[in-house]
């Protein structure tokens, strides 16, 4: 697909300067700060951070399943071209495992642990599609076992999800996500995580055909840049709540931007040889608490490009080429340094 | 592997059977299946495989927190087994074990300070004087500030808490530590930190590790050794540069063509390997056979013993010599 026509395709979701505060006694705690992020159709978009970045928030701003604490500061969160965020509850809990759906990182959470696998996946047809009759419903949910890859799918019906493995229960929670047939956007946070990386794999690659092959759109969140190259067409790199890079999955590999980008890119292991053994490049120190909320840049504590502008003045998210975009003041300097390392012959 | 080094830790024939209860019916299974195994003083041996594969068991096993079934675990020249209670003390101290989950592995009521002297308390390390300052010294060899040492676990970020499980297992000033996934749990950004700590703590220190670990790319890095297990088995045993130029098990190939490669030019097509780790699924031959892609009708009749193929370099797979030159694993992650 060519950069132009994503371009043109209408935005599945369109969310635009969004904040999300926890309410705290000594005042809110902003956790999502001032995001904007699209996801076009049939697009999988990468969502990638560290632990606390603010990525599960996010995404459960968008399903409309924040925690009672959270609240949504300012922005707009549009999904196919209407406003979540001033939709009534009721609605958006409809719209929630119809049109859009969650796929958890440990799959029971989505998953009832006293409720049989068929019994499971027929109950979503009943809320979602009750026009499909009840022998319809089996069918479909054998149907979209096989589509994930489930062994012996009809037999699976009758087990219980403790009967089996974390691959399976996943596979079943993809399931489940798909049933009721008009999801359109996916939303996965961590979807492989707690799996081996041969389950990961097949996982992955389940994603990619249903991108490819039902022009589903993925946001996926993980922490995890090997995933992330393995499968998203477009990157939004989060730290600290913000996002501080955005570009397509082959510029953002080959010419990272943000000095926290490269930084994270770095420091990956790259296979031994001579370089064995050796110290691996690193970003010292720690990501900040949201509690200590900078005045200047978010990363300038570990920046190793860090002056006294960055201290003290924000930097805001600015367009850096065709299609990407990112938060520093000195980018344009550091352009010709932030080449990959590897990138040369 | 070394020749030239007489080990510290080696084990002959490890065995360890669990009763696995399913509904009604009580299965055996053995989770640790003759595994023999050398460590040299100074080295790394890492051992990869997915969950369910036995690394775990192993690791308790090396440090006698699980007793084997059969087999004989000697660690610096004498077996463990024979061991006077004295010794056994020191093999305690000797071999220190560093978990995924720092959180877990802290006792949450203690302060850093108690956390790290516990160890020097217990194996009479510092009379009660030199405590403090001994515990400073360790927490500065691992990175950490001295105000540290008054704070609890939950008020460390991730990296911190695992820092103070080093210092913990370091305190005893063992010869092995064995470290089941270090780093897994950790942001990406400290991680490499992490990994650093524990390549320096090496260098000046002399210390053995036993690495247990998911991430090929890490392994590749920081191992000497590595042993690939399959289902309680070791399917591939070899020094690292030999494994990762050349792996000969279909398994080793299949668990680095699964490995997430940063970098989307090289992205993988369809999954290296179908299916999961069944225990059981097989009972006679080659226990990879049911999703192994070059499974002939011999490997459903024999079950293939770990050979030598080169110096350095064990396999168990009737058809090791059959498997083309694989792209070598540092150019596939490049
Ligand atoms: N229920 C809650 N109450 C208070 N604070 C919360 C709650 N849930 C999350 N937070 C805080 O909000 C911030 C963002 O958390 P979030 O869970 O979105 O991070 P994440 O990027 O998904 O991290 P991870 O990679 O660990 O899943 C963190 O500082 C976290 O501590
Ligand atoms: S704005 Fe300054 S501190 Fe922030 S990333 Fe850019 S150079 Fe570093
Ligand atoms: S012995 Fe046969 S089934 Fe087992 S790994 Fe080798 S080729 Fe595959
Ligand atoms: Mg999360």
């Amino acid at each position: 697909m060519g950069d132009t026509l994503v371009a043109e395709a209408p935005r599945v979701l369109d969310v635009r300067g969004l904040s999300i505060a926890f309410r705290r006694p000594a005042g809110p705690i902003r956790v999502v700060r001032d995001v904007d992020l699209t996801v076009g159709h049939g697009e999988i978009v990468g969502l990638v951070g560290e632990s606390g970045s603010g990525k599960s928030i996010f995404a459960r701003a968008i399903l409309g399943t924040l925690p009672r604490q959270a609240e949504v500061l300012t922005g707009e969160i549009g999904f196919v071209g209407s406003d979540l965020r001033h939709m009534p509850p009721s609605q958006v809990r409809h719209l929630r495992g119809d049109r859009m759906a969650l796929v958890p990182q440990e799959p029971m959470t989505s998953l009832n642990p006293s409720l049989r696998i068929g019994r499971q996946l027929t109950e979503v047809l009943e809320v979602h599609r009750p026009e499909i009759r009840s022998a319809a419903r089996t069918e479909r949910a054998i149907e979209m076992l096989e589509l994930v890859g489930v062994n012996f799918p009809s037999e699976r019906l009758s087990q219980y999800p403790y009967q089996l493995s974390g691959g399976l229960r996943q596979r079943v929670a993809i399931a489940m996500a798909l049933i009721c047939g008009r999801v359109e956007l996916l939303i996965a946070d961590e979807p492989t995580t707690a799996l081996d990386v041969t389950i990961q794999a097949q996982i992955l690659d389940l994603f990619v055909r249903l991108q490819t092959k039902q022009k589903m759109s993925v946001l996926l969140i993980t922490h995890d840049l090997g995933v992330i190259a393995q499968t998203a067409q477009r990157v939004a790199v989060m730290y600290a709540g913000e996002i501080v890079e955005m570009a397509g999955v082959d510029d953002l590999f080959a010419m990272p931007r943000h000095p926290y980008t490269r930084g994270l890119l770095d420091s990956l292991p790259r296979a031994g040889g001579a370089a064995r053994k050796a110290h691996l490049p690193s970003i010292e120190g720690a990501v900040p608490s949201p509690a200590e909320e900078p005045r200047g840049c978010s990363f300038v504590n570990r920046c190793a490009f860090g002056v006294d502008l960055c201290r003290q003045q924000q930097p805001q998210l600015e367009s850096a080429g065709a299609g990407r975009s990112v938060r520093c003041h000195r980018w344009q300097e550091l352009a010709d340094q932030f080449v990959r390392r590897d990138a040369a012959p | 592997m070394s020749a030239s080094k007489a080990p510290l830790l080696s084990t002959r024939g490890l065995r360890k059977r669990y009763k696995l209860r399913g509904g009604n019916a009580v299965r055996q299974i053995t989770a640790v299946d003759d595994v023999s195994i050398q460590l040299a003083s100074g080295e790394t041996l890492a051992v990869v495989g997915e969950s369910g594969c036995g690394k775990s068991t192993l690791a308790k096993l090396i440090t006698q927190l699980e007793i084997p079934d059969e087999g004989e675990l000697v660690f610096d020249g004498r077996p463990v087994s024979t061991r006077s209670r004295r010794e056994r003390l020191a093999f305690r101290r000797d071999v220190q074990i560093v978990l995924q989950d720092p959180y877990g592995s802290l006792t949450p009521h203690f302060r850093v300070h108690t956390l790290v002297a516990e160890p020097l308390r217990i194996h009479r390390l510092a009379t009660p004087s030199k405590l403090p300052t001994r515990v400073a010294e360790i927490l500065e060899s691992v990175g950490l500030a001295p105000e540290i040492a008054g704070r609890f676990p939950h008020e460390l970020s991730g990296g911190q808490r695992q820092r103070v499980s080093i210092a913990r297992a370091i305190a005893t000033r063992p010869r092995l530590i064995v470290c089941d996934e270090p780093v897994s749990a950790l942001d990406v950004s400290v991680r490499s930190q992490i990994v650093n700590l524990l390549l320096d703590l090496q260098r000046e220190l002399g210390l053995s590790y036993l690495f247990i670990s998911h991430d090929l790319a890490l392994v590749d890095h920081i191992a000497d050794v590595v042993c690939v297990m399959y289902l309680g088995r070791i399917v591939e045993q070899a020094s690292a540069a030999a494994f990762f130029a050349a792996p000969r098990h279909p398994y080793s190939r299949a668990l680095i063509a699964s490995s997430p490669v940063p970098d989307p030019r090289r992205r993988h097509g369809a999954p290296a390997v179908h299916g999961e780790v069944e225990v059981g699924a097989t009972t006679s031959g080659c226990r990879f056979r049911n999703r192994c892609p070059m499974a002939l009708a011999k490997c459903a009749e024999t079950d293939p013993p770990l050979r030598v193929l080169a110096a350095d370099h064990l396999v168990a797979c009737h058809r090791a010599d059959e498997l083309g030159e694989p792209l070598p694993f540092a150019e596939q992650i490049r």
